[in-house]
């Protein structure tokens, strides 16, 4: 949609928005995840 | 968006990270609420302030302007989209895909649900509410009991002393706490054409007390100085004494909702520090005993391990910054804490 954040104070620097729906399969990873770890972290924010 | 209205008018997206051996995926995707299709199909904003309709384009008359951006929680099977302006929208938590709003089966009646229902550490049952639960500017705050199994099992309702924002409230073993501070709105104000919210520091600030089994008639109000409790920790008590821990400042914390009478914005009013009150249910009088626990640490956003809510806790987390520690604390800072604070 034709919306303008580019003069919202709070929408700037880490907070612009990045307005796409998204998948991505295997993200990279720094480190390494435990083995034992199996669940979902799950977040919703403004955008 | 106007320049100047509240970050929180911004439409919600909801994203999840899948853990399982050894590998992450991710995905993200809006929630497709009437407000984010209807802006969508137009291919522009048609939404004005943020909780204003009598600001939205004319051609959205009607259409929920909520934007489902605040707290997204799993209970009873379903992942839930929350902003306290609406009812909850289900999201499928393999697609993300929208499935609509959820009013628990016919048995939630609110039009609005709480971002931050609580459900208690031990027997799962949710607590949530919905203020201006009558309409626009109303003081109606409905509370509802839930059980496990997304049963409604009680409604109450109850008038606040005034029509505030209501974002968060606190659980004990036995009592519902209540938060009311100077953030308010009125439909004279609304018609003015202003964003939902504005500070008002000539009015007390209160404390609803309500047993978790009782009746709505047992509310019991304690009044206090200007402050705002916008997130709370958690509560318990123990004789009739109830101890709270919320994160709190001493006036508006949010720069972008203006004071009504047009003083200007202060921030040393909104710094938000850990606070302990502690209130005898039996002697409302008497008022509140608060206590700054940790007054160089300013932070918001604060929380327990969920699965203490109810009762006895010993740890809280919220995001703070330390004035010593200002590179590490630079660092920890999340970026919507420094809103905020």
């Amino acid at each position: 949609m034709t919306l303008s954040y580019a003069h919202h104070p709070a929408l700037r620097g880490p907070m612009e928005p990045a307005r796409f729906n998204s998948e991505v399969f295997d993200c990279e990873v720094i480190g390494t995840i435990p083995p034992g770890l199996n669940g979902t972290f799950i977040r919703v924010g403004a955008e | 968006m106007f320049a100047d209205d509240s970050p929180f008018a911004a439409d919600g997206i909801a994203s999840t990270f899948r853990i399982a051996d050894g590998s992450c995926d991710f995905t993200a995707r809006f929630v497709e609420t009437p407000r984010y299709l209807a802006n969508r199909q137009a291919r522009r904003q048609l939404f004005g302030y943020y909780r204003n309709p009598f600001t939205d384009d004319p051609s959205v008359a009607g259409v929920s302007g909520t934007v489902s951006n605040t707290n997204i929680i799993m209970f009873n099977g379903k992942m839930l989209a929350l902003k306290e302006d609406a009812l909850p929208y289900e999201v499928d938590p393999a697609t993300l895909q929208t499935g609509g709003s959820y009013d628990f089966g016919g048995g939630y009646k609110a039009p609005t649900f709480t971002a931050h229902p609580k459900i208690d550490g031990r027997t799962g049952e949710m607590i949530a509410f919905g203020y201006e639960a009558e309409g626009l500017a109303s003081n109606a705050i409905w509370i509802y009991t839930i059980d496990p199994g997304g049963m409604v099992t009680s409604e109450r309702k109850l008038a606040a002393p005034y029509m505030s924002m209501v974002h968060d409230i606190a659980i004990s073993q036995n009592y519902i706490l209540i938060p009311v501070y100077g953030m308010v709105s009125s439909m004279e104000r609304l018609h003015q054409g202003k964003v939902h919210w504005g500070w008002d520091d000539r009015i007390p600030s209160y404390i609803g007390i309500v047993p978790r089994n009782g009746d709505a008639s047992e509310v019991v109000w304690i009044a206090g100085p200007e402050m705002a409790m916008v997130h709370t920790f958690s509560a318990t008590d123990e004789g009739g004494v109830i101890t709270l821990h919320a994160a709190v400042s001493d006036s508006n914390p949010f720069p972008f909702f203006p004071d009504v009478n047009g003083k200007p914005f202060n921030p040393a009013g909104a710094r938000t520090t850990i606070r302990k009150y502690t209130f005898d249910v039996a002697r409302p009088q008497a008022g509140w005993q608060e206590e700054t626990l940790f007054p160089e640490w300013a932070g918001a956003l604060s929380r327990i391990d969920d699965r203490y809510l109810g009762h006895p806790y010993r740890y809280g987390f919220l995001t703070a910054a330390h004035p010593h520690e200002a590179m590490a604390g630079q660092r920890r800072i999340s970026p919507m804490s420094s809103w905020w604070t």
